[in-house]
């Protein structure tokens, strides 16, 4: 754990977790879920830093990630879930101004955020991975463990379906 | 002229090559049907990338060295885990000790009759703040004893348990039904009632991210709430599970065929409280039994995860260890040798797929579809080799 190129937990948390946080967002419309896949991804992070080997950092980051989120899907399945906040007073922290800020960022981008919901979940995954978080088809690839031709026509027939759906 | 429109939006990307960059420019100059297909997906992309980034919700990310995790760090490095592994909830149990390095073993014929109950349980032993945040969780005190019945009826092929035996431990897994069994020591069999190596199931291992969730309704089953949870993969077959909703655990499961036929019917029997049998192979006071996930890092080399799965138990066998793995749909052991050869102690009837070199001797054990197969060995040490999976690893049996 001494090796300058392993970040430690906290390093990751800090770096990463946003993008976590809004990877998950983006894929649930559900900033509890987002949550608490932020959470369960940071835990199983620190539960594996001590066994990770220096290599690709990011790849084994997104594959943490991308498995805490499709358990996560099993286990939210078991109970109904809906897809936005509808009732802004139960979102976290309501009264402050950060909180507002999100909100009214979440409401401009409602259209956008359903259209993203309505996609096959195999597209949204790409879509979001490659233009909310910024990763390389390379990098997709690697995370969802698919070659990258199946990375590119994912994105592709997800940025179609989307366009059609947001006129 | 051909079109090739997935090129287009890679070409957004900036993720074609050079070449594919130039078939792209020189076929849109002479076809506005892809300039227009263009437009529409620059137009979606922009979109997407107009959300703006949110930010973490506090109380998430720590700040300045602050840990946020549901474990207080010097109670997470104190365990003992002996323990089951029943998949699509992973059993195990850890015993947690508040002096750092303690490693305290409970007996594993007493293991077996606890550990069946699916979801990890742990039990704390004092009363430091992490015991009193973990008696705010506590949710199960149940003793569980799993039983087993399967028919042999179905169209598939036929798909027998496994049964491993490596030096004194006896690993028995099912990767269609979902659990797999340590035992060891004196205990000979595992938590079935029935003889376990006799067990039969039907069909093809389940695949990752193949299953889907197709039905959930709530009912009472033996007097308690439980979620029934109906999977299926699309004609091919579809497990119904009863999750207790207090505990988690999968109390009673079956898994049909796509005709409707019952393949596999196990369940969960004798719930009952099992602080009082707990505490009495304890040399200190139980606080809290609790359900919440539990990671027990034992002394071990074993990697604690392998392919995004989780170690749930390690134990150590002659010379070596051997840890279980599991995501819920998966299980499998894996076993490391010092400078052995692991096939020594496994069966013939075992899939298992061995890393030998002069040091140590490494082994995968267990059904795996074989892109999760390759996917684990790739996450193995030692790699001395540059692909591990194609160069260092063979396939002994299966």
């Amino acid at each position: 754990m001494n090796d300058p190129s392993i970040p430690t937990w906290e390093d990751v948390a800090r770096t990463h977790g946003r993008k976590i946080y809004n990877y998950a967002y983006r894929l649930t419309g559900n900033p509890h879920d987002a949550k608490d896949l932020v959470q369960e991804v940071l835990l199983r992070v620190r539960r594996g830093l001590d066994s990770y080997t220096p290599g690709s950092f990011d790849g084994w980051l997104w594959r943490i990630t991308r498995n805490a989120f499709l358990d996560d899907v099993r286990r939210r399945n078991r109970r109904p879930t809906s897809p936005l906040p509808d009732d802004v007073d139960r979102m976290p922290n309501a009264s402050s101004p950060a909180a507002d800020d999100v909100l009214a960022s979440i409401r401009l981008g409602d259209d956008i955020q359903k259209a993203l919901l309505d996609l096959p979940d195999d597209f949204r995954e790409a879509i979001v991975m490659c233009d909310i978080v910024g990763m390389s088809y390379d990098e997709i690839a690697q995370a969802i463990d698919a070659p990258i031709g199946t990375v590119r026509s994912r994105i592709h027939r997800g940025r179609k379906l989307l366009k059609e759906r947001l006129g | 002229m051909s079109h090739r429109p997935v090129l287009l939006s890679a070409m957004l990307d900036g993720e074609l090559s050079e070449a594919e960059s130039a078939w792209v420019a020189a076929h849109l100059e002479g076809c506005g049907e892809c300039r227009s297909e263009l437009e529409d997906l620059a137009a979606a992309r922009a979109a997407v990338r107009s959300l703006p980034l949110l930010d973490v919700p506090d109380g998430i990310v720590p700040a300045d060295g602050v840990v946020t995790s549901l474990w207080p760090r010097r109670v997470a490095v104190a365990v003992v885990s002996v323990a089951a592994a029943a998949a699509v909830g992973i059993g195990a149990l850890g015993v947690l000790g508040m002096a750092s390095d303690a490693v305290t073993t409970i007996d594993v014929g007493e293991a077996e009759a606890i550990l069946a109950a699916t979801g990890s349980m742990g039990v704390v032993s004092d009363g430091s703040a992490a015991a009193e945040y973990l008696e705010d969780n506590v949710t199960a005190r149940y003793r569980a004893r799993q039983t087993m019945a399967c028919r042999d009826e179905t169209t598939f092929v036929d798909n027998t348990v496994d049964v491993t035996r490596l030096g004194n431990v006896t690993v028995m897994s099912d990767p269609l039904a979902h659990w797999t069994v340590l035992a060891g020591g004196s205990v000979s069999t595992g938590p079935s009632e029935g003889p376990i190596e006799t067990v039969t199931v039907t069909g093809p291992a389940p695949r990752m991210g193949a299953y889907s969730v197709t039905g959930e309704t709530r009912d009472e089953f033996r007097g308690r709430a439980t979620d029934i949870v109906t999977l299926g993969r699309d004609g091919v077959d579809r497990a119904n599970l009863w999750i207790d909703v207090e505990t988690s655990a999968i109390v009673h499961r079956e898994l049909l065929t796509a005709e409707g036929t019952v393949a596999c019917v196990a369940e969960l029997v004798e719930f009952e409280p099992i602080e009082d049998r707990i505490q009495a192979s304890m040399p200190f006071d139980i606080r809290a039994v609790v359900t919440e996930s539990v990671y027990s890092p034992v002394a071990t080399d074993l990697p604690n995860t392998l392919a995004g799965l989780e170690l749930v138990a390690a134990y150590p066998i002659d010379g070596g260890e051997v840890g279980v793995f599991g995501d819920g749909l998966f299980a499998f052991a894996v076993v490391r040798v010092d400078g052995a050869h692991p096939q020594a102690g496994l069966s013939e009837t075992s899939p298992a797929v061995v890393w030998e070199s002069a040091g140590e001797s490494w082994a995968v054990v267990g059904q795996l579809p074989q892109d999760l197969l390759e996917w684990v060995i790739g996450d193995l040490p030692p790699a001395e080799q540059p692909s591990p999976f194609v160069d260092g690893w063979r396939i002994l049996f299966g």
